[in-house]
């Protein structure tokens, strides 16, 4: 569960965008460094199907940077590093698809061992039904013998229920009499598609990583959040640059609608009445800051960082 | 014909301009300030309503830019006061204040700081921080006038209360003065009222409440 991927770890660079593909990094990035950026894989062939989106998982440039800055993660400019993909030796080839297809294989018996425990509790579960049942029948029919002939009414709708029970069961695994009964066959496996490439290529060295992110204006202001432990998603839906979470966002509703300013940089008033009225009408709070240092005062965006102050808006009712 | 024109006259000023023209302000600043007090008192209820000035930064100064810290060139006017109710309680607050069964009738009045600003006007987080730094010193201005003048308003009426409230409003304002070290009741505030006063400007002023630092919503 606790998974430890190697640090640092490795960000795709494409065409702009600092995706992940690992799971495994994903999961481990929000339960330790309280990234969660945002899923963007769908299906090819359907890509309206977009409730319920998977793996790559886009970060911002903000995430990434703060991420390179700690020295978690580092940026890898995915083209170059699949270069290596052409000259392939054809003994790491076959290595490789064998080693893919033994995975698949240990889903394949994960799978159908998992059929067989499901199969065998409901057969229980129907044994025991059965034998409620006829304990019943019996009892009841100790009991009074005068009236069998409504108690064997009774009596019948219990199999039967049970046979409808047992029939969507088989339905779910028509196959499992082949597979599930005789384990010892070979199965075929589970064809497999890796999510990364980093098992057939070796890592890239530290030389081949690229520059840490260009980030926006308003980082100080993202790294200062962040490091009071909030959550931060890109603002775009609720009409500001990001959403600050007090927790993971499956479990929290967010505090703050955040936008970030220049020290000097002229802010209209009305611009502060129309995010204090929008963040009280979502229940949020509305928070402006930035970096009281420009960038060109200091010798790098971490000493900026110290030097955010932050003001948060709420309406006063009245 | 011409006798009638000759009768009418213009219409008189509103209270509020005949406010500012008495008064005669100078500075824009403060006849926004002007027509924000006249608004407390009148409309709000609110009660000894005092202004102040955190003063500019002389605008030839080289020191602006560079130093982040310094106040913005322009004044900023600052009013306190009384409100009738209070205006704001941090969430944590009132779930104590409920707990304990004390209600906001029970707690003395707190003066509220509000800078008055109006749409058009330069404002920057630094003008929003200048207020911050100087709000202590202002705090304890107006707090030193205010034992002045009425040394008994500041001591709750202990006479009509029992023991066991008043042994409870203790242990709270206690709390309150500790949470001020921790800003777990949320840290210093103040109202920022915006006045419209371009086209179409009705005399409306929205208050809304600014926290330093980043203070969770009251309602989420």
């Amino acid at each position: 569960m606790d998974f430890q991927p190697d640090l640092p770890i490795p960000i795709s660079y494409v065409s702009g965008r600092y995706l992940l593909f690992s799971i495994d990094a994903v999961t481990y990035l929000r339960r330790e460094h309280h990234i969660c950026g945002v899923l963007i894989g769908t299906l090819p062939q359907i890509p309206q199907q977009n409730v319920f989106l998977g793996l790559p998982l886009e970060l911002m440039p903000e995430e990434a940077r703060l991420l390179v800055d700690k020295g978690v993660a580092c940026i890898v400019d995915e083209a170059k590093a699949h270069e290596g993909m052409n000259t392939l030796l054809e003994e790491d080839r076959r290595r490789y698809l064998r080693d893919l297809e033994s995975q698949g294989l240990h889903v394949s018996r994960i799978q159908s061992d998992r059929k067989e425990r499901n199969r065998e509790q409901t057969l229980k579960k129907l044994e025991e039904k059965k034998a409620k049942a006829k304990a019943k029948a019996s009892a009841a029919a100790a009991t009074a013998q005068a009236s069998t002939v409504p108690e064997e009414g009774s009596s019948t709708p219990l199999p039967k229920n049970a046979a409808i029970v047992d029939l969507f069961n088989a339905e779910g695994r028509s196959s499992s009499p082949s597979t599930g009964s005789m384990s010892t066959p070979p199965q075929a496996a589970t064809a497999i598609t890796p999510a990364t490439s980093y098992p057939p290529l070796s890592t890239p060295p530290p030389s081949t990583h690229l520059s840490a992110p260009a980030v926006p204006s308003s980082y100080p202001l993202f790294a200062h959040l962040h490091s009071k432990g909030y959550f931060l998603s890109p603002g775009l839906r609720f009409g500001c640059q990001y959403m600050a979470y007090p927790g993971d966002p499956l479990r929290f509703h967010s505090h703050f609608l955040v936008v970030s300013y220049d020290w000097d940089q002229r802010i209209d008033i009305m611009d502060l009445v129309v995010g204090g009225r929008l963040g009280t009408g979502v229940k949020k709070g509305f928070l402006i800051g930035g970096a009281q240092k420009r960038i060109d005062e200091v010798d790098s965006e971490a000493d900026r960082v110290d030097t955010v102050r932050a003001f948060s808006l709420e309406w006063a009712g009245m | 014909m011409v006798d009638t024109q000759e009768t009418t006259t213009r219409p008189s000023a509103s209270a509020i301009t005949e406010h500012i023209t008495e008064k005669g302000y100078q500075s824009p600043h403060l006849a926004t300030s002007a027509q924000v007090q006249h608004n407390l008192e009148h409309q709000h209820l609110w009660t000894s309503i005092m202004g102040d000035i955190i003063p500019g930064q002389a605008v030839d100064s080289n020191t602006l830019n560079k130093d982040p810290s310094q106040p913005p060139k322009e004044p900023i006017p600052l009013l306190s006061g009384y409100p009738p109710h209070r205006v704001y309680t941090h969430p944590d607050e009132q779930l104590y204040m409920l707990e304990n069964g004390i209600r906001e009738d029970d707690l003395e009045p707190e003066r509220m700081f509000v800078i008055p600003t109006t749409q058009g006007q330069p404002w920057t987080l630094r003008h929003m921080a200048a207020v911050f730094d100087r709000l202590p010193e202002f705090k304890q201005k107006v707090e030193e006038h205010d034992r002045f003048v009425d040394p008994t308003s500041m001591q709750p009426e202990a006479e009509d209360l029992d023991p066991q409230k008043a042994g409870k409003l203790a242990q709270y304002y206690d709390k309150k003065e500790k949470s001020r070290l921790t800003k777990e009741w949320g840290s210093q505030r103040v109202l920022l009222a915006m006045v419209d006063k371009g086209m179409g400007g009705d005399g409306t002023v929205a208050y809304y409440v600014v926290h330093e630092g980043e203070v969770k919503p009251r309602q989420n």
